[in-house]
């Protein structure tokens, strides 16, 4: 082994010592390996509120039956009952997820009135069905419902201009609530 | 000689080091929650579905970064009943905060996005904030939802609860 090759094998030692070091869990008892690391995600914060959400509605169905060309039904405006069974005010959202066939093959479009084309709106009591509910998107039925506070509020369909079938539709709505916000 | 005393040398290192763990990202404890989640209105009613906090804070975050928190789900039923967990774009956000950056449904995860509870049970599942650290995120605060659905109740008028997740970056 001559002078050159002695000093290269030094050198590669060296490094593989240096190496080793770093990445065996001695490292981790010296300080060297993740020191940085474990010292800024000690800085993370995180903390909660021990509130709970929770609604509840009534009734949890509702069929309009035979709908007629151009005349929109509803539940009235007191058709359905929410309650914040929660421990804090919170804000109601509605979506549907579109028409969906029961008997057949034919589907509604999800959309204002048209032919074969509906939507469904919501009101409150004492208001009007001023809210259309979205299909794919939400809408907010009320804001800052407050715990044990209850609602009334029904739904309307805005029915079909014309059919060219009679299958039967359904769509099913969803009632999201989270907390109303406050800082 | 040398040569076979420097060579047993460096196999002796690779050996420490295949035998060395990586070192993992550090843990990442939460604060033990209230035992019981009571507030002001008492305790949670054991006959209705809820979940609890209603909201959680994230503060300092960076990316790289995980903080973790248990939500708590209840069956208020009295059957079994299947629940699904998922992350949910906000409805709204708090003041200053933004909407979530985008890719941010794929950094929460879920221990168990479909528990299945038995009646009156109470479940923790685990969520957990864990962003990348080549994570591009631009808004200072930012929030997402978690968002709890019993699958299996009937009906046409379903409803969904929401936990809101309020991030703020270091």
């Amino acid at each position: 082994m001559n002078k050159e090759t002695r000093r290269g094998l030094k050198w590669l030692l060296g490094v593989a010592l240096v190496l080793t070091l770093m990445l065996s869990p001695v490292a981790g008892l010296l300080g060297f390996s993740g020191m940085a690391l474990a010292d800024i995600s000690q800085n993370v914060t995180i903390n909660a509120t021990p509130a709970w959400v929770s609604i509840s509605n009534t009734p949890g169905t509702f069929d309009f039956g035979t709908v007629k060309a151009g005349v929109d039904e509803d539940t009235t405006l007191t058709g359905f009952n929410v309650t914040n069974g929660g421990s804090v005010a919170c804000n109601i959202t509605l979506q549907c997820d579109g028409w969906t066939n029961l008997t057949g093959t034919n589907v509604w479009t999800y959309g204002a009135a048209a032919e074969n084309t509906s939507q469904l709106k919501a009101g409150l009591e004492g208001g009007s069905f001023d809210k259309t509910i979205p299909n794919g998107s939400t809408v907010q039925l009320t804001a800052n419902l407050t715990a044990a506070a209850s609602q009334e509020w029904g739904i309307e369909i805005d029915a079909p201009s014309a059919f060219t079938h009679g299958d039967v539709q359904q769509t099913t709505v969803t009632m999201t609530a989270a907390l109303h916000e406050w800082s | 000689m040398k040569g076979k005393l420097i060579g047993f040398l460096l196999i002796g290192m690779l050996l420490l080091i295949g035998c060395s763990q990586v070192t993992p990202p550090p843990p990442y404890t939460p604060p033990t929650p209230p035992a019981d989640n009571t507030s002001i209105n008492g305790k949670p009613p054991i006959d209705r579905v809820w979940i609890s906090p209603a909201k959680v804070m994230i503060g300092n975050f960076y990316p790289g970064a995980r903080a973790e928190w248990d939500l708590s789900v209840h069956n208020g039923n009295d059957a079994v009943a299947e629940f699904a967990v998922a992350y949910r774009e906000p409805d709204y956000t708090a003041t200053d905060y933004a909407a979530p950056p985008v890719g941010a449904q794929n950094w929460v995860i879920i221990a168990d996005s479909s528990p299945v509870l038995m009646p009156y049970e109470t479940r923790e599942i685990l969520i957990a904030l864990d962003v990348p650290i080549n994570a591009t995120i631009t808004a200072d605060k930012w929030e997402f939802w978690i968002s709890v659905k019993e699958t299996t109740q009937g009906g046409t008028i379903q409803t969904e609860l929401c936990s809101r997740w309020l991030v703020a970056m270091q």
